[in-house]
């Protein structure tokens, strides 16, 4: 079975979604007392067609008021998936501050349909509780979702949901790595939709330009959630997901040597980094990535303490990590380095604080103070010179230290900063300006880099926005349960669904931290972390030499194939479920199906729902005992698993013939 | 035949347009009896570079000169295959028409030890070369360019330290409040041969163009 797009996905698309003119633009704000929808005749808006190549038509609508006041939309529409994207700038190009634009939704549409059910989840919410989606009947007092307020983007409410009408689905995903906001009401002929920046009330200065978040809207013409969520996928894959060197970037083994001589990575030093890869690499399990999480720069073993962003030179005396990113090239493995550019420790005294506090906004209080002793204050990137200079710091020591992987963590909440030193009449305009400058950091870096990639973290997952995952992935997609089975389990169910490029670790908190074939098993992903240390012993790596070609294989058919979820897992920290997923591409003919009994879970078989082509044989190999069979596809629309507690199985199909 | 990081690489090296000083468009008027090559050093320039997808970087270069001639160079760079391509348009924001005397879509010299040019089926080992096809395959010994914009007349001439590439449109005015569009350039940088060359070109005309 394949999932792709039809004739009847495309003509949906130019139904629902039609967004490329002046007038069917469904953006709707106030200007002064005045409503706007769309862009009005006075704004003399003109258009600008191009095809960009054979599957994208980008659309530039460009309109300007008496005032100057410009609104500029840039959408493309696809060819190849039933996709309508956009975004919406205004500009001041008068000399004068404009009016106040407020409730600036740059989605307000409405979508006929019945029955319209809204599949929404929480996002990491850095507990246990996170990536819990429900579906909810979207009725006329309406649902209303947005993220915590914290600042990020996916604590509290995940910026991917789809609404289920009877005979179609809608795939919504905003693009703003700050506060959005969405909601959903049932109207005489379906659903209204509104989506954007959640707090918008700003007058705009003369030069200064603010933005919508980007929205991206997929239909696909079945009630079908698992088709429309491989149309999804299969978007992502073609269009969101970054490249490297031209590929969508691949399954990477991903190491390190942790929690040595100090607390994360504060004890790192150039000897024993190389030490340590060294010895991986001389073990047989050479990483892809070479992973150096926060610790570089002088702290103390304290790694929190953040503002120097330059290397410490007790530990890192020659040229920074440049010698660690020398060896990880001589040996094809790409260095990773941590970093947090936003975050200021005040209670500290670092370089950025006392060199360039101007850079800095800190938390104010009511009556204006403001305390530059204590607490995390924001790096503000909506400071052109600051965003400059911070543009050139790493820049400079990416290219001077052969970072292949930028890691940009985030750990603090820049919500209360933002509204704090935002005055009434400019409500929004500070997280507007800080989210373009980070926009244009992490662009600016990929564009000096050829070949360099970022990895979005946020205390694990809270800023994994269309915007942020058209730039970086999420390897880090959140900070909890990643020894605990059930946990990840979940989580992964989600991820498969809406970023199907993220990491997962060998572990298993409940088994001793045992690291067996279920653990490696658990770890079925596009990227992982053995949990192998390099002073583990000789069985311990030829375990992983064991896993590694199975877990790459799997990870490469995911990086490709549909996905065909096995029933929802519900969530249980009593590990009483079993977990199966399977993949399939029928282009490449080959899939697996994973199956994990966990270890409290009494039901002792399990069947699994294949998509493999009934009229194909296959050669079925079981990736743990390399047994081998071969099986006719009529045979193989289910398979059921006979594993004991704590047991998993991984069986591989290759299609023979095409 | 998939393109490989050296040629992404050689890509940036050898065809980056990105920056306004780096523009490889060149209008020739005469203005109070003299010769003006634009976009002019003092023209006013603005750079704008957005995503589309994650394969397309986009950036817009555009220059206005004092009188109001406004050239715009639409940069498309790919991040799936080591090509670039540009299209400009001069537009005459002013009541009156506006006589070019040459209008150079592409101008730009590509360095290396130069092997052959192949035009129009044609082999050429010495330059300058002047055609009416827009297609160009430029093999140095290492690495090879591939250049082509229909509907343009191209020159290479020899330089010290490789070749100058030109295509030349026909254009010799943009009317008043009107404006003329140069023929798209595209052009490609990968390392070997032509064979590969027309091989990775052929597998990204599969995927963008057709």
């Amino acid at each position: 079975m394949k999932y792709q797009t039809s004739r009847q996905d495309m003509l949906l698309a130019a139904r629902r979604l039609s967004y490329a003119s002046a007038a069917s633009l469904p953006l709707s704000f106030r200007l002064g007392d005045r409503q706007i929808r769309g862009i009005p005749a006075d704004f003399k808006p003109t258009e600008y067609k191009k095809l960009l190549d054979n599957s994208i038509t980008e659309t530039v609508i460009t309109g300007m008021n008496d005032k100057g006041l410009e609104i500029r939309a840039e959408i493309l529409e696809y060819r190849d998936f039933p996709v309508c994207e956009y975004t919406v700038f205004f500009t001041n190009k008068g000399s004068e501050p404009t009016e106040i634009l407020s409730a600036i939704d740059a989605l307000d549409a409405d979508f006929c349909g019945d029955d319209p059910i809204l599949h929404h989840g929480n996002g990491d919410t850095c507990g246990g509780d996170g990536y819990h989606f429900t579906d909810d009947s979207i009725t006329a007092e309406g649902i209303t979702i947005h993220p915590s307020g914290d600042g990020t983007s996916c604590n509290g409410a995940f910026p991917y949901m789809r609404v289920k009408f009877d005979d179609y689905v809608l795939t919504l995903a905003v693009g703003w790595t700050g506060i959005w906001k969405a909601s959903f009401v049932q109207n005489p002929l379906g659903i209204n939709v509104k989506a954007g920046q959640k707090e918008t009330n700003f007058k705009i200065l003369p030069g200064e330009t603010m933005r919508t978040p980007r929205m991206c809207l997929l239909v696909s013409d079945t009630p079908d959630e698992t088709r429309s969520m491989n149309l999804w996928r299969g978007f992502y894959f073609a269009h969101v997901m970054p490249k490297q060197f031209g590929e969508n970037l691949p399954p990477k083994c991903c190491m390190h040597l942790f929690n040595y001589k100090g607390a994360e990575f504060t004890g790192g030093s150039e000897d024993n980094q190389i030490t340590a890869l060294k010895r991986y690499i001389k073990g047989g399990v050479k990483p892809d990535l070479w992973w150096y999480d926060a610790g570089f720069y002088p702290c103390n073993g304290d790694w929190p303490a953040i503002g120097n962003w330059f290397e410490d030179k007790v530990r890192w005396p020659n040229n920074g990590l440049g010698p660690l990113g020398e060896e990880c090239d001589r040996n094809g493995v790409d260095l990773m380095v941590w970093f947090e550019p936003e975050r200021i420790r005040l209670s500290i005294k670092t370089e950025i604080k006392d060199k360039h506090r101007e850079f800095i906004m800190p938390f104010k209080n009511a009556d204006g103070s403001v305390d530059w002793n204590n607490g995390d204050a924001l790096f503000y990137l909506g400071n052109p010179d600051a965003l400059e200079w911070i543009i050139d710091r790493i820049d400079g020591l990416i290219k001077k230290w052969h970072i292949r992987c930028y890691r940009q963590d985030f750990n603090f909440h820049p919500g209360r900063i933002w509204r704090s030193n935002e005055e009434p009449d400019r409500l929004g305009a500070i997280e507007n300006l800080h989210i373009q400058g980070y926009y244009k950091y992490w662009d600016t870096l990929l564009i000096r880099n050829p070949g360099l990639y970022l990895d979005s973290c946020a205390s694990g997952g809270r800023r994994n926005d269309l915007e942020t995952m058209r730039r970086a992935v999420p390897f880090q997609y959140t900070d909890v349960g990643l020894g605990d089975h059930a946990q990840k389990q979940k989580q992964h169910l989600e991820m498969f669904e809406w970023i199907p490029y993220f990491r997962a670790h060998t572990m298993d908190w409940a088994h001793n931290n045992v690291i067996d074939e279920f653990s490696y098993l658990n770890a079925i992903t596009p990227a992982a972390t053995f949990m192998l240390t390099c002073f583990d012993s000789p069985e311990d790596f030829a375990l992983a030499r064991k896993m590694r070609p199975i877990w790459k294989r799997a990870a490469e058919i995911e990086l490709t194939a549909n996905y065909f979820p096995q029933g929802k897992l519900t969530y249980n920290k009593e590990l009483t479920d079993t977990y199966c997923v399977h993949f399939y591409d029928q282009d490449k003919g080959e899939g697996f199906v994973l199956c994990l009994r966990n270890k409290d879970c009494e039901q002792d078989s399990f069947t699994a729902v294949l998509g493999l082509e009934d009229d194909k044989d296959y050669v079925v190999e079981d990736a743990l005992s390399g047994e081998k069979t071969e099986m006719h596809g009529a045979d193989l629309k289910d398979y059921t698993f006979r594993l004991n507690k704590r047991e998993g199985k991984l069986l591989f199909f290759t299609r023979i013939g095409k | 035949m998939k393109p490989t990081r050296e040629d992404f690489l050689l890509t940036v090296r050898k065809a980056s347009f990105r920056l306004p000083e780096a523009s490889p468009v060149r209008v020739r008027r005469e203005v109070n009896g003299e010769t003006v090559w634009e976009p002019h050093v003092t023209a006013d320039k603005k750079v704008y570079t957005r995503s589309a997808d994650s394969n397309l970087l986009l950036t817009d270069l555009s220059f206005r000169d004092a009188a109001g001639l406004t050239e715009t160079t639409e940069l498309t760079e790919y991040r799936d295959f080591p090509v670039v391509t540009l299209e400009s348009r001069v537009s005459n924001p002013t009541d009156a028409d506006l006589a070019l005397s040459r209008l150079i879509s592409f101008k730009h010299e590509f360095c290396g030890d130069f092997i052959a040019l192949r035009t129009c089926g044609m082999e050429v080992k010495t330059l300058p070369c002047y055609t009416a096809g827009g297609a160009l395959t430029v093999e140095f010994d290492d690495h090879t360019v591939f250049l082509d914009s229909p509907g343009a007349t191209a020159a290479v001439y020899p330089t010290p330290l490789g070749v100058e590439v030109f295509f030349l449109t026909a254009d010799k005015s943009v009317p008043a409040g009107g404006e003329v569009k140069t023929p798209k350039v595209t052009v490609m940088v990968t390392e070997g041969g032509k064979d590969r060359s027309e091989a990775i070109f052929t597998a990204f005309s599969e995927k963008h163009l057709f």
